[in-house]
């Protein structure tokens, strides 16, 4: 072993000196003994390491309130993940979240549209990695969003009635929370409710449900009380739309 | 399922380790955060399976680094490095250099290096992980260990070489610093 080989094996042994026994480094340590140059190479390289270390440490340090909000998730997470459930669960699941892709490519731009055509196009817009909650509890969907101070009191369109849904998540459009509720229509379809509070436009939807088409996404989206509902579908005809309400 | 108590320990334990990886791999801290949060929501759903208490670190750094490949969906592995082309020697900083870095200076040189060399350099200075322990967790050679941790010392000590010698000396990624100097 040249003290090249020597230096580079010695750049991974570990400055608490846990590796003193490894024999992988023993040899490399052999040649430390006999060879000065080599020795003093180390120990300058382990006064600056020393250093480095403890800069890495401070400089890469998590934020205050990670620990809090891991200590909370285990409320919300639930005992069975969603991928032990059913294929078909994690199929419709991942059709939800491509959905979402579909509405942002080919949703109009916001110039020259009303705020809430940009509300659409700024969620839609949203980068979805996963929903927040998975589930087919309609209740515990509810729950989770009472709990994060969302809209787990929206009123549920009656053709909905009976669906099962695949889960939701919390998004945010101008500081105001939306929820976002997936459901399961069966034949691989989900219907997704996006829900905000009225308060969020001058000028909201009117109470009667409005049909758009948009590429392959059929949406209707209306107000009733407080809050602001869109739904949308992919592939989905206007009538058939329609029975969800 | 892992109980209450078993789940505190284990967030009091690793979290700050594996948000430190977590921050390595993605380069900021919202995706870090999610990533160390879903890490932390499978050890809830799946930890059960686990029934050596002393595994649950392994696991919750593999099953991170996991869903961080699933995020950015790469498939193939990362490029292997000889032992025998890497240069040994180490951009000259001194102790007292080093000491007098701030925080965010040293954040930005780590984010410089690149990200298959700032891993391995993560693991080995946030938890003092070896490298048959690096070499388990990214699944790659354990002379490719080596030889990243190497390089990402080198890159690391070039960045902050830069960072040292003043503020209006911007601090440029590997790759462009590289393309500068050929153009040059």
């Amino acid at each position: 072993m040249n003290n090249q080989e020597a230096k580079l094996i010695l750049e991974a042994y570990r400055l608490g000196g846990q590796d003193a026994e490894d024999p992988q480094f023993q040899e490399a340590l052999e040649q430390l003994k006999r060879d000065p140059e080599l020795a003093a190479w180390h120990t300058a390289e382990r006064a600056i390491e020393t250093r480095v270390q403890s800069k890495v440490r401070a400089a890469v340090k998590p934020p205050a309130q990670l620990k809090a909000t891991l200590l909370a998730q285990r409320k919300i997470v639930r005992p069975q993940p969603w991928w032990r459930q059913p294929a078909w669960f994690a199929l419709a699941a991942a059709a939800c979240l491509a959905l979402l892709a579909t509405i942002w490519t080919v949703w109009p731009k916001p110039r020259g549209q009303t705020e809430f055509a940009q509300y659409r196009s700024s969620m839609a817009g949203t980068k979805i990695e996963r929903l927040d909650l998975m589930s087919r509890d309609l209740t515990e969907v509810r729950h989770w969003l009472t709990q994060t101070n969302a809209h787990g009191e929206f009123i549920m369109p009656a053709g909905l009635t009976g669906k099962s849904s695949l889960g939701c998540k919390l998004l945010e459009w101008k500081g105001q929370k939306v929820s976002l509720i997936c459901f399961e229509m069966g034949n691989r379809q989900v219907a997704h409710l996006l829900v905000i509070d009225r308060k969020a436009f001058d000028q909201p939807p009117a109470d009667t449900p409005q049909f758009a088409q948009i590429g392959d996404v059929a949406t209707l989206s209306w107000s009733r009380g407080d809050k602001v509902y869109l739904m949308a579908s992919k592939h989905t005809s206007e009538q058939d739309l329609r029975k969800l309400l | 399922m892992v109980n209450e108590v078993d789940y505190e320990q284990a967030v009091s334990a690793f979290y700050e380790g594996l948000y430190g990886f977590a921050y390595s791999l993605a380069g900021n801290e919202d995706d870090a955060c999610e990533l160390t949060q879903e890490a932390f929501a499978r050890l809830l759903a799946k930890g059960s399976q686990l029934h050596d208490p002393s595994k649950v670190k392994s696991w919750l750094f593999t099953t991170l680094y996991r869903v961080f490949l699933g995020w950015k969906n790469r498939e193939a592995r990362l490029p292997h490095f000889e032992i025998s082309t890497v240069e040994h020697e180490l951009p000259a900083v001194t102790p007292e250099l080093v000491d007098a870095l701030e925080s965010d200076a040293v954040r930005a040189a780590l984010l410089a290096v690149e990200e298959r060399y700032r891993v391995p350099l993560i693991l080995y200075y946030l938890e003092e992980q070896s490298y048959q322990e690096i070499a388990n967790l990214l699944d790659i050679p354990i002379g490719t260990v080596m030889s990243r941790l190497s390089r990402g010392k080198a890159q690391l000590r070039e960045q902050l070489a830069a960072t040292s010698i003043g503020a209006e000396r911007k601090i440029l990624p590997i790759e462009q610093a590289n393309q500068r100097k050929q153009s040059l």
